[in-house]
């Protein structure tokens, strides 16, 4: 897959799986494990690219007696996803176009 | 290898990295660790799920890399867009901003003034010194020939000391005349040099 539109779709999935209520990194991983497998280190550069990006913050919380860092959707980070389900129509039509003109090729 | 040896193998390899950026790693990977085995997995199977701590550490240098680069040219990027609320907000804000910027940059224009000021009064002093020894001379040879030696011999030795001691303040004027001038030029520079890169943006 492109690598740019990989990334977006990666950024989309974890602000999708925090959108419902602030998770932590190993939940981000387990819930988005039907979906897409996705590594430790994948995660880390994602969760840092949304928050400079101040599409999340981070909480460090208190947890059976260690840290655990809590990532909350903000209100961009909300309105990506917005947009981003607009874009996908952009993708899906240019799809359209894409394979009709496959099977008039043919 | 238990997580203690991961995560002491992770920090070896990722030496490279910075300093900062280690620690946040090494932080993130012992909560995810501590939250598998939290889970019910032994930690064994932990750590064996999480990779070898070399590739982790390859892969983790391949990410800071683009990473890195991602971030230089974001610093350009902060140019400042106006928006209409920002010129609303500026146009609202208009009296306070011009009573504030006009009161500091009088009290800016007047401390430099007073530096100049300062050195006008060094070179003043150096004039007085000068007056004082040749004044002092005069009056201490007419006071020698009028028969006063002593006394006369006392002025003009304070005479000589005041010529002397106008040397050092002529020197000292000087300098700080000179560094004034040169600290303004500086100054202009840099804010001439300001405004022409804004122009270029």
């Amino acid at each position: 897959m492109d690598i740019q539109l990989k990334r977006g779709l990666l950024d989309v999935c974890v602000l999708a799986s925090i959108r419902g209520g602030d998770s932590y990194g190993y939940k981000i991983i387990k819930d988005m494990k039907p979906y897409m497998e996705m590594s430790e280190s994948t995660l880390y550069t994602i969760l840092k690219r949304l928050e400079s990006s101040n599409m999340l913050t981070v909480k460090t919380v208190e947890h059976d007696g260690r840290l655990r860092k809590y990532y909350h959707i903000t209100g961009s980070g909300l309105q990506r996803i917005e947009d981003f389900k607009e874009e996908w129509k952009e993708i899906v039509s240019i799809y359209r176009f894409v394979t009709r003109e496959d099977s008039g090729n043919d | 290898m238990t997580k203690q040896e991961f995560l002491l193998q992770l920090n070896r390899a990722l030496t490279d990295l910075p300093q900062e950026e280690i620690e946040e790693r090494l932080t993130f990977y012992s909560e995810m660790i501590d939250d598998r085995i939290e889970e019910g997995l032994s930690e064994a199977e932990v750590i064996e799920g999480i990779g070898d701590p070399q590739d982790v550490a390859a892969q983790i240098k391949a990410d800071f890399a683009p990473n890195k680069e991602n971030k230089e040219p974001k610093k350009g990027k902060h140019k400042w867009h106006w928006g209409p609320w920002e010129i609303v907000l500026l146009i609202l804000a208009a009296p306070f901003i011009l009573s504030v910027g006009s009161g500091v940059l009088g009290s800016v224009i007047s401390v430099y003034a007073s530096v100049w000021a300062t050195i006008i009064s060094l070179w003043a002093c150096v004039a007085a010194l000068w007056g004082v020894a040749v004044g002092g001379i005069i009056a201490g040879l007419g006071m020698i020939f009028t028969g006063a030696a002593i006394p006369g011999l006392a002025v003009i030795a304070l005479a000589i000391f005041s010529a002397g001691f106008s040397i050092f303040m002529f020197f000292a004027a000087h300098l700080a005349g000179k560094w004034t001038v040169i600290l303004t030029k500086k100054f202009f520079v840099w804010l001439i040099g300001k405004f022409k890169h804004r122009g270029e943006e």
